[in-house]
């Protein structure tokens, strides 16, 4: 079908236009609000600024159509094939891709708050900037969950998602915003969460080993038995965080901000923490060998129980602090 | 890679400049907002962390020089202090992602972000930024279509976006919201710049209705915040007008008599 004859029977009133064959059309800028395009085929259709909310798209082909600025609102996409599709700036709040592919698609700046995103398949996508927040990307109870594998989150807002158990190795999501992320047994190992904003997100039993994670904001996170080793934590803001039992061999903490920070019980052998504020962190049973506290603050700090014999402590400051036998330094 | 290797002449540059410690003290008045003339805490703070902080601090060149040359101004040295920041300004040049396309019109097929060659935004502490990149996206995302705000705030950051252009499209796909957002802050020093900008590329680009929709939408969502960008600067003068009572006393060889620098209002 060309698309002038769609354009027509749709202002006539028309709006079933199941599986048909609109490969390569131009539909740029058409106003095709409501349409049923269930299962059509618009591999490399040109649909720049189209309006199609509220479309039923399901099943549809979609591979490298140009979406760019298209308005998807709540459309139902679901199965839909958008494998290397241009989403560059469209709009898909509340929209429905459960199982969709969208490997390699471009997203760049994508509106997809609220969207159905329970099984989709977004490797290799580009979601730099996308807005995800109050996205679904799990189902509690079914395994069935995301796959981000490759996929680019740099500055993406996933404020509040639920990443519980997502696997985001090696994940870009360098100062993406995490605020109040879910992200319980996710793995992150290897991912680059630089400059992110992690302030009162649950990362307990995640796996962060080699993640980098510098200067990233961390405020009052949970990170219990988190996997931390060989981290980069450089300048990284943990104030009044929760790291019980964390494994955190080897991590670089350098001038990073663990004041009240409770880090019960955490492996901390081989840290570098040289100038980092530890001030009223509370370190008891910490495993700390070899771990290096030059010119770190540990006013306050409780070492009780400690293993700290092996531990650096050149020009630290330790006023205050409860030393592992118990004593308190003057 | 590339970005990486430019930073660490940069930093290379300053350091072995003759004027390394007055270099440094004037970028880190900048990132921290108060003035140091204590050796061992300038000392402690690596000049590359500072220069990436700098940068953060400062999206763009224009933004940069601004930055400078406001402080230089609040010095009791204003004219040793000019040179020492034109030495700044020549050095992270290169570091803006801007004046290389003008240099080199280098035109990426594969539109990787720009904004990797940045520390990325930590957010919380940058003295002169006084929005939240994310909260802004969010209220414009809200009420318009993402890429027609982009392509206005290209528009007036840039020159009019050509449709028929595949360059204008390639470039703008190099370009982040946030960043085009920053630019336009930096753009539009006042609310009635904003707005007069805004109406006027709108009434340029077709269909003229969506755009205008589009404008409102930037409008009244960067709205709110011209106001804490106001009171930001204030704070920053203030710091600059206060830091003498923090001077610790500490000499300064090379600087000597500096640490009695003078304040004043600029």
């Amino acid at each position: 079908m060309n698309p002038n004859e769609l354009l027509k029977r749709y202002a006539a009133g028309e709006t079933q236009f199941v599986g048909i064959n609109l490969r390569a059309v131009n539909l740029f800028n058409a106003d095709l609000i409501g349409i049923t395009l269930k299962g059509a085929d618009l591999n490399g259709a040109n649909l720049i600024f189209s309006y199609l909310s509220r479309a039923d798209l399901r099943k549809a082909n979609l591979i490298r159509a140009k979406l760019d600025g298209a308005i998807l609102n709540q459309a139902n996409l679901t199965a839909a094939n958008l494998h290397n599709a241009d989403l560059h700036g469209a709009s898909l709040k509340g929209a429905d891709l459960r199982s969709a592919d969208i490997t390699l698609a471009n997203l760049l700046d994508a509106n997809l708050m609220d969207a159905d995103l329970r099984g989709t398949n977004l490797s290799g996508a580009n979601l730099t900037g996308a807005c995800l927040r109050g996205a679904n990307f799990r189902e509690e109870k079914r395994i069935y969950t995301a796959n981000l594998i490759g996929a680019n989150l740099h500055k993406a807002d996933l404020r509040g998602a639920n990443l519980t158990g997502a696997n985001l190795a090696k994940v870009d999501l360098s100062g993406a915003n995490l605020t109040e992320a879910t992200l319980r047994e996710a793995d992150l190992s290897g991912a680059n969460l630089a400059g992110a904003k992690l302030g009162n997100s649950y990362l307990n039993d995640a796996n962060l080993s080699g993640a980098n994670l510098a200067g990233a904001y961390m405020r009052n996170t949970k990170l219990e038995r988190a996997n931390l080793t060989d981290a980069d934590l450089t300048n990284v803001d943990l104030r009044d965080s929760l790291l019980t039992d964390a494994k955190m061999s080897k991590a670089k903490m350098s001038r990073a901000n663990l004041s009240r920070t409770r880090l019960i019980k955490v492996d901390l052998s081989r840290v570098d923490l040289r100038e980092a504020n530890l001030s009223e962190a509370e370190l008891i049973e910490a495993y700390l060998a070899r771990a290096d506290f030059s010119g770190a603050n540990l006013r306050k700090a409780n070492l009780a129980r400690a293993e700290l014999s092996s531990a650096n402590l050149m020009g630290a400051e330790l006023a205050g602090a409860t030393m592992p036998d118990g004593t308190t330094h003057e | 890679m590339k970005a990486l290797s430019l930073l660490d002449e940069v930093v290379k540059n300053l350091e072995e400049h003759q004027n390394a410690l007055r270099i440094k003290k004037l970028i880190y008045a900048i990132c921290k907002s108060k003035w140091e003339n204590d050796a061992n805490q300038l000392n402690s703070i690596k000049l590359k962390e500072l220069i990436q902080e700098l940068q953060i601090a400062n999206p763009t060149l224009d933004y940069l020089n601004h930055s400078l040359d406001k402080l230089v101004k609040t010095l009791n040295k204003p004219m040793e202090y000019a040179l020492v920041a034109d030495v700044i300004a020549e050095q992270m040049t290169r570091l803006y992602p801007d004046s290389q396309e003008v240099t080199q019109q280098v035109v990426k097929s594969n539109p990787v972000p720009q904004s990797l060659e940045y520390k990325p935004n930590l957010g919380w502490d940058e003295p002169l930024i006084s929005y939240d990149t994310f909260e802004l996206r969010v209220e414009i995302m809200k009420y318009t279509n993402p890429l027609r705000a982009k392509i206005l705030a290209y528009s007036i950051i840039y020159h009019l976006l050509d449709f028929s252009c595949q360059q204008d499209w390639l470039s703008l796909k190099t370009k982040e919201l946030d960043v085009l957002l920053h630019k336009l802050f930096d753009k539009c020093k006042t609310l009635k710049d904003l707005e007069y900008n805004l109406q006027t590329v709108a009434k340029n680009l077709n269909p003229t209705d969506e755009y205008t929709q589009a404008a409102g939408a930037v409008y009244q969502a960067m709205k709110r915040y011209y106001a804490n960008r106001e009171s930001n600067q204030y704070e920053l003068e203030n710091f600059v007008m206060n830091f003498e009572g923090e001077i610790t006393g500490a000499k300064d060889d090379l600087d000597d008599g500096e640490e009695t620098c003078q304040i004043r209002p600029s």
